[in-house]
């Protein structure tokens, strides 16, 4: 019996020391079978591909394209001279409120408290400030520097009641008066040029994790290349690693995040900026000006330019004066008043495209004339987000649900099968589109109304495949022995069922993401989804319905279609993947 | 049934386990099933009690009962007492129970292949318990899994133990199952037909490391099986179980030479003797019954070919075949049975 032992064990015991490692055959885990199923498929390649890359342009929109630039180095001496005559206002109103007292301010009626009168006087002379402190030099700016201080005292001084605060303010409004006039620009007060970064101000942290998070994904071949070889390329060392490189990826992107917030500290600003008008009027002096390859932002309207056909079409045709020579727009004699209607020419703005070049607006634009390949960049943004959110909302639901009735099955499983049934009758998109009308948008973002109606409406189907995983897992012999062991019911739920049973539910996870981005069309399509001016696929696509305007339709249904069809591919090839019977 | 007591006085040192008059019973559309009906069963410490049966007499369903693995609904133990060292553990609250469960009282399975979560790494599983029970920190829950991957005699278990079980043999998995099971030493170890799905040469050697792990740590075993050889070469004492409920025990030497049940008898013959090779084996008539619907009286009778009228309306006592034996039987006609 003791020899029958070694029997089972003599492969290795019995084995020379040095061919060990040979010996020990890299045997593919669950997850190796699955990327090495994936991999063979190349449609499934190509589909995750394709969708990488409609991530990264949602991602790097504001990269792409957008009407801030990069860099500029500039003098402005409009907004330095809006500031500049600004600051006497500010002192004014401090000047009025200090004489008026809390009395003569009378609190009713207005939106402000009289305190609050006050303390908003107090940013407003800090922007003025600040805007014209871009354009002097430190020694310059030193008359300025008291004021901001003696503004506040005087503040301090009306809130107190002093009785000599009506006094200093009085003087404070003559001391500005004379600053105003002494920063008037002029052969003294020259103006220095400033250099700011506009667009990256406008990038916020979150945009920072998910670019970052982004480059990372798209350079995984070429670091996971470097990592393994430090590995030796030892499969074994290479698969416990896996999980590591995850969690290096996620904190790469919340460090870069968190650099980001903390030294620029950028929000998130959808409003189109003044630098392209100031620019090509002139009033801003530039000498450095670096804008995005498309710098054109989103929100930009030219009225001008409105239905314009994609450009590279060349059936459109803008003559030196601005007007149409040839073209769907060309402005006609109209036939009860035999005149020409009036138009107003097409303007070029600094750093977009020559008013005829193919890549003006390459697929054209709406009815305010905002460039459609601008606003499907950014539309990305809201219709791919929308159904990765839903997804996972209604995975987590679904989870949770499922689990609970396939693990206690009986009464627990009867009563949350009947939810299930009664919910899966539920019509969804009817209860979305009334979710998003009755409540108002200013309480729920419609986008956040949309997501949550998925995802309290579709989890059924997951709920549903996960509960007949448990119940056919929960009868299996290594959950007994779990239990045998002493585990608790939650820690066998989830630790020792719900890994067994996540196969099925990324395969219906894949498929319903692309359900939700049909969802969020939809409802955009219907005019009940995001606002203008910002955009989605959805309420691009309803910007036009006439057969005139093709490529309104056209393209973001493209990108629709394309979007859904590569997540359908993706869905099948998890499936086949996943499928144990599939593994050769 | 006084059986229970009547067993213990006979054996000096206090019984580790003990059953009482167990009844499990199933209750579906079709009606009620009675898995196990009123079993008495004590195990002492560092002794092997075997448990054998046909498929269906109700051995994995006892095994079950004991830890209250029972799948419920629709098993539920109605009543009857598991007394673990003293303690009735029916109606115990859940925490309580998976305090035992994996630490006092540890369980091994019939199918290696599937006992094992196939998502995990064998250390992982191993570390898990010892973490819960022993509430060790990750680097000696690790080194536990390895000295147990060690003492179950697993080659090289340092990289074993980062193994998923399908990178194991069948003959390795059961051994995993074994190092699981004793990882935070248990007083108890419930065998539930341990080598039933392995080949007959790996089958021997799990039978040698259970007896051997039993010699060194003193555990208690109960092993369930259909197979007396399995019985013949590990049990102290032997429990036969037939529809639901024990029809004779005894010590190993006391039943193999001198069974008194006729269905004892029934199981004997249906050996293949290598004395006699060509021979048909001999089979037991009829089937077991259905526990939706046991027949009246000896529950045997209808396949038994000593049943007599008595057989048919009073079901036999389970009694001491003499004075101050610990052989018991539940038979009228004992008497007339011999191999």
């Amino acid at each position: 019996m003791t020899e029958g032992v070694t029997i089972e064990s003599n492969e290795r015991v019995l084995a020379p020391a040095d061919a060990g490692l040979e010996l020990a055959p890299y045997a593919k885990d669950y997850w190796d079978n699955a990327f090495e199923q994936i991999g063979r498929r190349r449609l499934v390649k190509l589909a995750i591909a394709v969708l990488a890359l409609l991530y990264a342009s949602a991602i790097y929109a504001p990269l792409i394209a957008s009407d801030r630039p990069y860099v500029l180095a500039a003098k402005d001496e409009v907004s330095y001279d809006r500031a500049r005559r600004g600051l006497v206002g500010v002192v004014n109103s401090v000047h009025e409120l200090a004489a008026g007292g809390r009395a003569g301010y009378g609190e009713k009626g207005r939106q402000l408290s009289f305190e609050g009168a006050l303390d908003a006087q107090r940013p407003a002379l800090a922007d003025r400030l600040d805007t014209m402190a871009l354009y002097l030099t430190e020694e310059q700016r030193a008359p300025l520097a008291d004021l901001d201080s003696k503004l506040d005292d005087v503040i301090e001084a009306t809130l107190a009641g002093a009785p000599d605060a009506a006094e200093r303010a009085a003087s404070l409004r003559s001391q500005a008066r004379e600053l105003r006039q002494a920063f008037e620009v002029g052969p003294e007060v020259p103006l220095r040029t400033a250099r700011s970064f506009p667009l990256l101000e406008s990038i916020s942290w979150i945009e920072v994790f998910f670019m970052v998070l982004w480059a990372c994904l798209l350079a995984w071949p070429i670091w996971n290349r470097i990592w393994n070889a430090r590995l030796g390329h030892d499969r074994d060392r290479m698969r416990t690693v896996r999980r590591t490189k995850v969690l290096a990826v996620l904190a790469v992107a919340s460090l870069g995040a968190l650099v980001w917030g903390l030294t620029i500290g950028g929000s998130l600003t959808f409003a189109s900026a003044p630098y392209k008008d100031g620019l090509t009027a002139g009033t801003i002096q530039a000498e450095t000006v670096i804008f995005p390859p498309l710098a054109i932002g989103f929100a930009e309207t030219h009225v001008e330019e409105s239905y314009r056909p994609p450009t590279w079409t060349r059936n459109s045709e803008i003559g030196e004066d601005g007007y149409y020579v040839r073209g769907p727009r060309m402005p006609e004699i109209d036939k009860v008043t035999g005149k020409l209607p009036a138009t107003s020419p097409v303007s070029v703005r600094y750093g977009e495209p020559e008013r005829n070049a193919a890549a003006r607006h390459i697929l054209g634009t709406d009815i305010l004339g905002r460039d459609l390949f601008a606003r499907l960049l950014w539309g990305g943004r809201i219709s791919l987000s929308v159904g990765l959110i839903s997804t996972f909302f209604l995975l987590t639901i679904g989870i949770f649900v499922g689990a609970v009735a396939g693990y206690a099955g009986g009464k627990v499983d009867l009563m949350l099968s009947r939810l299930i049934e009664i919910v899966q009758s539920v019509p969804a998109f009817f209860l979305i589109l009334t979710a998003v009308a009755l409540v108002p948008s200013k309480v729920v973002h419609p986008i956040v109304a949309i997501v949550i109606v998925i995802a309290v409406v579709r989890w059924t189907g997951v709920a549903r495949l996960v509960r007949g995983e448990f119940l056919k897992l929960k009868e299996q012999d290594f959950v007994v022995a779990a239990r045998a062991s002493g585990l608790s019911t939650t820690r066998v739920i989830f630790r020792h069922v719900l890994p067994n049973a996540m196969g099925p539910v990324l395969v219906a996870a894949a498929f319903s993401v692309a359900a939700g981005i049909l969802t969020e069309s939809a409802v955009s399509f219907l005019g009940f989804g995001v606002k203008d001016p910002i955009p989605s696929w959805g309420s691009v696509l309803n910007e036009s319905k006439s057969a005139e305007h093709w490529w309104i339709q056209v393209f973001p249904g493209l990108l629709i279609f394309v979007t859904v069809f590569c997540y359908n591919l993706v869905g099948e090839g998890l499936r086949d993947a996943l499928d144990p019977r599939m593994k050769v | 049934m006084a059986n229970g007591k009547h067993t213990t006085e006979h054996r000096a040192p206090e019984p580790i386990l003990e059953l009482e008059d167990l009844k499990t019973y199933f209750t579906t559309d079709e009606g009620v099933a009675r898995a196990v009906d009123g079993v008495s069963v004590s195990i002492l410490p560092g002794e092997t009690l075997g448990v054998v049966g046909e498929s269906g007499c109700g051995k994995s369903v006892t095994a079950l009962s004991i830890l209250q693995l029972v799948p419920s609904p629709p098993g539920k133990i109605v009543g009857g007492e598991i007394r673990y060292r003293g303690r009735n553990l029916v109606g115990i609250s859940n925490r309580e129970l998976e305090e035992l469960r994996g630490n006092e009282i540890a369980m091994i399975f019939q199918e290696p292949m599937t006992a094992l979560n196939p998502v995990y790494t064998v250390g992982e599983q191993i570390a898990e318990t010892v973490r819960l029970h022993r509430g060790a920190s990750r680097a000696e829950a690790r080194a536990v899994a390895v000295q147990m991957l060690r003492k179950v005699k697993i080659p090289s278990p340092e990289t074993r133990v980062d193994e998923y079980p399908h990178q194991l043999s069948g003959g390795m998995r059961q051994r995993v199952m074994i190092a699981l099971a004793m990882c935070c030493d248990p007083k108890v170890l419930i065998a539930d037909e341990p080598t039933t799905a392995l080949d007959v040469t790996v089958q021997a050697q799990i039978l040698e490391l259970i007896a051997e792990l039993q010699a060194s740590s003193g555990m208690a075993v109960l092993l369930i099986t259909h197979d007396l050889g399995v019985i013949a070469e590990t049990a102290d004492h032997v429990a036969v179980m037939y529809a639901g409920k024990v029809v004779e025990f005894a010590d190993v030497h006391g039943l193999f030479e001198n069974p008194k049940h006729p269905y004892t008898v029934g199981l004997f013959k249906s050996l293949p003797d290598l004395a006699a090779p060509g021979e048909r084996l001999y089979t037991i008539p009829g089937m077991v019954p259905s526990a939706y619907r046991f027949p009246e009286g000896c529950r045997f009778a209808p396949r038994c070919p000593l049943a007599t009228d008595v057989c048919r309306r009073e079901e036999p006592p389970l009694l001491s075949i003499a004075e101050n034996s610990a052989h018991t039987v539940a038979c009228h006609h004992s008497d007339q049975v011999s191999l």
